[in-house]
């Protein structure tokens, strides 16, 4: 169960981190495009 | 780094065979796909193809199973890796062969090595009608060549088999997420089905959101994923991404696009609880600020081109393509031709460089990889503080990747040697371009495509490009994708085999 628990943490986390790349490529755009 | 001179046929052929087998034992899936949709002529295409490629395996083993439990040695594994691809491109295409949606074998091979490698680039016709089982196999093949075919065939291998690691290293991946190569290609593999799971029910509730019925947005949300996961870029659409016209179908791919060009010993420490690595790690930090500094650059070139009027377009279409091509992945929301005739030379030229940066090392991604990007940067900065700084303040240098590791020489020059052999890849794909007719800034960009494993096209990759064209992209996304070194290994091994021919040296398996 704690093995689950670190594995669901780190997809969270690893998309977390995608989804902040996205944010800063929309920022990116939003502020010279 | 070679052990043991490469002379020895029989393991070579063994462990060709056992991977040729393996990938081709696939087609069991596409099959049931087209029996499911009642595509009988693919079906008996499958089997055809399956049926071959079992014998030729079944030869190859048979032919070295005396020796299957030998040790192999490293430039061995190294033949075998470069050798089991190239096969596997000649007997993976018979299925597109046979189905009639290609115009040659040639083409058929060229988008076999596209899928494998995870490029992208394809020759396909007619893609907007092509069966359900061609599709399953297109993405199939890109997402085992992803993860990789041989990480594919360990996880099938029992502990007593020797050169496991040795082929694993051949197949440009060198890192252990656990103590021996099979548990690793194990862990790969588990990562990767972890995200199939999730990334196909993220991706068919985006297509129903965009409108698709449910057999369809199930199947379009599978393939779409493992083209994402593995960085490839094959779409079952030819419009590709393009045709769902839905951000939120885009914005999912770009979420497991991006994951997937992380290096899978990144993977194995954030999902064991290590979750500091992802801010900390030398390849995520680099892939932030060359993402950062060639989003600029793009938006700026757009902007100087009044390309898009506004952030959501400049967003959707500038940014989008940009990190489909620094992650290598290849995935397009515009048409080729408006990369020459819309976007202009600086976004051009960003786009370029963010293909030549590409992923991560030991990922699904191409490109220099960000951890050699990440070295060499720190080599110049060490060199610049020598330079610059009193002797007693100049400390060793250290780079970060799941450990502090201290930058060697031996690290840099490697890192160098690599980033210089993409670079000559590179400059020969643009010549090659160029001999076709192309100009200077379609020839560089499909080669920097091609040469990085990304698959974005400004409109060269078609079934009309010269058959000489398609062989240079062929042996450019083959040797990039193996980083080289296995392939220059098994070129040196086929030259001695046919010297020793020549020369009547006696000659034995």
């Amino acid at each position: 169960m704690k093995e689950k628990i670190k594995t669901a943490r780190g997809v969270l986390l690893e998309i977390g981190f995608s989804g902040a790349l996205i944010i800063a490529g929309y920022a990116v755009s939003a502020l010279l495009g | 780094m070679i052990d043991r001179p490469i002379n020895r046929l029989r393991p070579i052929c063994y462990y060709t065979g056992l991977i040729i087998l393996v990938l081709n034992a696939l087609q069991i899936l596409p099959i049931l796909t087209s029996v499911l949709y009642g595509e009988w002529p693919i079906v008996f295409a499958f089997i055809a193809s399956l049926s071959i490629a079992a014998l030729v395996a079944a030869g190859l083993m048979l032919a070295g199973a005396k020796d299957r439990y030998s040790k192999l040695s490293f430039g061995e594994g190294m033949v075998v890796a470069a050798g089991s691809w190239f096969l596997c491109m000649l007997l993976s295409a018979l299925p597109y062969y046979f189905s009639g949606n290609y115009l040659s074998y040639l083409d058929t091979c060229f988008d076999v090595m596209s899928g494998l490698t995870t490029t992208g680039l394809t020759l396909i016709q007619d893609l907007d009608h092509v069966s359900n089982g061609i599709n399953m196999w297109r993405h199939l093949l890109t997402f085992v060549g992803g993860q990789g075919m041989v990480v594919l065939t360990l996880t099938f291998l029992t502990k007593g088999q020797g050169g496991a690691y040795r082929m694993y290293v051949g197949e440009a991946k060198d890192e252990k997420l656990l103590p021996n190569a099979i548990s690793t290609a194990r862990r790969i593999w588990q990562i990767s089905l972890i995200y199939l799971g999730i990334g196909t029910v993220a991706l068919t509730a985006s297509a129903l959101v965009a409108g698709l019925p449910l057999d369809r947005a199930f199947l379009h949300g599978l393939w779409t994923y493992m083209s994402a996961w593995s960085t490839g870029g094959f779409a079952p659409m030819s419009q590709n991404i393009l045709y769902y016209h839905s951000t939120l179908f885009e914005l999912v791919t770009v979420v497991f696009f991006v994951i997937g060009s992380f290096n899978f010993a990144l993977h194995h420490a954030v999902l064991s609880g290590n979750t500091k690595e992802l801010r900390k790690n030398i390849e995520t930090v680099t892939f932030s600020v060359t993402l950062i500094i060639t989003v600029l650059l793009c938006t700026l070139g757009l902007m100087k081109n009044n390309v898009y009027p506004d952030a959501m377009a400049m967003f959707r279409k500038g940014f989008y393509q940009l990190i489909s091509g620094h992650t290598t992945t290849g995935f397009m929301t515009i048409y080729a031709k408006q990369f020459y005739y819309e976007w202009g030379d600086i976004a051009l030229f960003a786009l370029t460089l963010a293909m030549m940066f590409g992923g991560s090392a030991s990922s699904t991604a191409g490109g220099f990889k960000g951890m050699r990007t990440g070295i060499l940067f720190t080599a110049l900065k060490s060199e610049v503080r020598r330079m610059v700084l009193p002797e007693s303040r100049v400390r060793e240098q250290k780079y970060h990747h799941i450990r502090d590791i201290v930058l060697t020489d031996t690290v840099v020059k490697s890192a160098a040697l690599i980033v210089i052999l993409y670079v000559a890849t590179f400059a020969i794909g643009t010549i090659a371009g160029l001999l076709a007719g192309f100009p200077l800034s379609m020839a560089a960009f499909e080669s920097a495509s091609a040469t990085g494993n990304v698959g974005l096209s400004i409109g060269v990759t078609t079934a009309a490009m010269p058959a000489f064209l398609k062989i240079v992209y062929i042996a450019i996304m083959w040797l990039a994708r193996l980083e080289f070194l296995s392939v220059f290994a098994l070129i040196s091994y086929l030259v001695r085999k046919a010297a020793q021919v020549c020369q009547k040296k006696p000659y034995s398996l």
